[in-house]
């Protein structure tokens, strides 16, 4: 067993107690993954059985509790779909983890860019302000969101189901497009990459409609449905959009939403789901609902006051 | 060179909001969007518009200063109407029940309520307004749309609560509200809005719109957190912002400070321990008064609400509080 690999299993355990690891040790690992991500395609392609995770936010325990449902990582095949980051409690210990997830085991694991995994949306939904208060520095999201740069931002299983965190562009209606995006920048406020990070779809609407979120479009049916064929793909699996049920389908069962976070910022009672994907193309959603603390383990936030600098 | 920190100001000298002399002749326009970049946040930051809605927000603070809700108030009739007003709205929501149908969040009952507000938001401003003032409609009402959510989004936040200060910093604008009116802006006005939004919220399970999760005050408000702040300082009851996290303490006084409502209402809809779930707002709890709080408030709504791109891209200007890049 070479090193990097000791030490790797090693960061994995710490991880998995939900322990940060050094900030030494951040700068090893984000750089390792630069040089692993910089060989992969704008568009990974994948096979199948894989399962496909949503939003998961900073809800470390929720994560874990994937890996009970869905299996460990390498046993079961990933396709995480983004928005690793930002709203949770523990951001640094989930994005740490599926980073030295994807560099011990790199063909079993699949990370693609949300919106989230940008500078100017981390610095105002929370993961600068947690790296801040754990790291007592901005290193930690510099090295991060230098990696986010590298992330893949679509992916295809078995040349047949599209995934991506938000969804169509108006810019790039053909996948060829899309692989010769120029990812390795800060998410751009408008434009393709844009577009396919912070889209959304749209029963109610046809064609492409600027998005009320300020950046990305509605998408419809019928440009849906037209992007399916003329890339002959079947179906489209994305995330990006809160679901009461953990999941969504639309577009005469074309397109499924899948969010991975339960419980939404402690209040919005919604389940959250998983996609398994099966080597005949079959989706199966598997739901389930926050982890119990009895059941996750979870160490209770300690009780001391951190005073926020606006209130000295 | 070392400098000596200034001592912190408890009272703040106010210059009041300018009233329209000519509305007769005052060209009133649709308000839009203007901001959509991080160079537009800095000049709207330094511009006159940032300016008189942060003096305006701040005068209400000092106003209500140590006064709980049930202070007794002048009440104009201005003041009665508008409450009646926004209790009617309240019926539109008892009117319309979230549709029994799966959904991905956000009931598209919601949709229904705001086209019937829309159908309906100049009218009600006409009942409200006198006929001199009628030509400001086309600004109020597009404030007073937005305070209620996003149809498409079916969500509400803070940028949303924002326009509703703004819609009654329009109507001082416009001299249907006075000087004299500003503690009940609060005390009537404001508390009847946030009724009606958190039965919006509640009713169609309206999305957290670009919440900051844990580490945000609420997933939906902020203003009642620097106005309950004001309300208590000094307060008779001793309470201290250490107090927020004694169950007994919420449960005996949310009735008649803002700040206490929300502990209590953030309580009965979040799971687990305070200082699991509200982690920022249980931190806060440790400051030495409640002026701290009021101050620290102020400067952190600077920072997290109008310094933020996606949440003053949707800010919308018009004449009564106008801004162009």
């Amino acid at each position: 067993m070479n090193t990097s690999t000791f030490n790797l299993d090693h960061c994995i355990e710490k991880l998995q107690k939900c322990e940060i690891l050094p900030e030494s040790t951040i700068k090893e690992i984000t750089d390792k993954m630069k040089e692993l991500l910089i060989s992969e395609s704008n568009v990974q392609e994948i096979r199948s059985p894989v399962t496909v995770v949503g939003d998961v936010h900073g809800q470390f325990y929720d994560v874990l509790e994937i890996f009970k449902i869905g299996g460990q990582c390498p046993d079961t095949n990933y396709l995480f779909l983004g928005d690793y980051v930002d709203r949770g409690y523990h951001s640094v210990e989930t994005i740490s983890l599926l980073t030295c997830l994807k560099l011990r085991y790199p063909s079993r694991i699949t990370l693609l860019r949300g919106n989230h995994e940008s500078r100017q949306i981390t610095q105002v939904y929370g993961f600068y302000g947690e790296c801040m208060r754990k790291y007592g520095n901005p290193t930690v999201w510099k090295y991060f969101t230098e990696m986010f740069d590298y992330l893949s931002v679509a992916a295809i299983i078995d040349e047949a189901i599209y995934c991506v965190h938000g969804g169509l562009s108006p810019s790039a209606l053909s996948i060829d497009q899309i692989k010769v995006l120029d990812r390795f920048q800060e998410v751009p406020n408008e434009g393709a990459l844009s577009d396919i990070l912070w889209s959304d779809p749209d029963p109610d609407r046809e064609g492409f409609v600027e998005s009320q979120r300020g950046a990305g479009y509605s998408y419809g049916k019928d440009v849906t449905l037209r992007f399916l064929q003329n890339n002959k793909m079947q179906h489209i699996i994305r995330a990006h959009q809160l679901c009461m049920d953990g999941y969504q389908t639309l577009f005469d069962n074309k397109l499924s939403t899948v969010w991975s976070a339960p419980n939404y910022c402690n209040r919005c009672g919604n389940m959250a789901s998983i996609v398994e994907v099966n080597e005949k193309l079959e989706r199966y959603f598997n739901t389930y609902a926050a982890a119990p603390q009895s059941l996750s383990n979870k160490p209770t936030l300690d009780t001391n006051k951190e005073l926020p600098d606006y209130f000295l | 060179m070392a400098t000596t920190q200034q001592p912190e100001a408890t009272e703040h000298q106010h210059f009041g909001v300018v009233e329209i002399k000519d509305l007769e002749n005052h060209k009133f326009i649709k308000p839009v969007k203007v901001v959509t970049n991080e160079d537009d946040i800095k000049k709207f930051l330094r511009s006159g518009a940032c300016r008189d809605l942060l003096e305006y927000i701040q005068t209400l603070s000092d106003k209500i200063k140590s006064k709980p809700n049930s202070t007794k108030t002048q009440n104009s009739n201005e003041i009665k109407n508008i409450v009646s007003m926004l209790n009617e709205i309240s019926v539109y929501i008892d009117n319309i029940p979230p549709l029994a149908q799966p959904m991905r969040y956000g009931n598209k009952a919601y949709r229904t309520f705001y086209q019937k507000l829309l159908d309906n938001v100049e009218e009600l401003h006409k009942h409200l307004l006198p006929q001199s003032m009628h030509s400001s409609i086309i600004e109020l009402s597009s404030y007073l749309m937005d305070a209620m959510g996003n149809q498409t989004r079916l969500d509400y936040g803070t940028g949303h609560e924002l326009h509703f200060v703004v819609w009654t910093y329009c109507l001082r604008r416009i001299g249907f509200l006075k000087s004299t009116d500003e503690e009940d802006i609060v005390l009537n006005v404001f508390t009847t809005y946030l009724d009606l939004v958190r039965k919006l919220q509640r009713v169609y399970g309206l999305e957290p719109a670009g919440t900051h999760g844990v580490w945000s005050l609420d997933d939906y408000q902020f203003i009642p957190f620097i106005w309950g702040a004001s309300q208590l300082i000094g307060n008779p009851f001793d309470i201290k912002p250490a107090s927020v996290t004694i169950e007994k303490v919420v449960d005996q006084y949310y009735k008649e400070y803002l700040y206490i409502a929300c502990i209590k209402y953030i309580n009965t809809v979040k799971k687990g321990p305070f200082h699991e779930h509200s982690r920022d707002l249980f931190n806060i709890s440790g400051a030495a008064s409640w002026q701290k709080i009021n101050t620290g408030m102020m400067k952190k709504f600077y920072d997290d609400v109008l310094s933020k791109v996606p949440i003053i891209q949707h800010f919308l200007f018009g004449s009564l509080i106008s801004f162009s890049v």
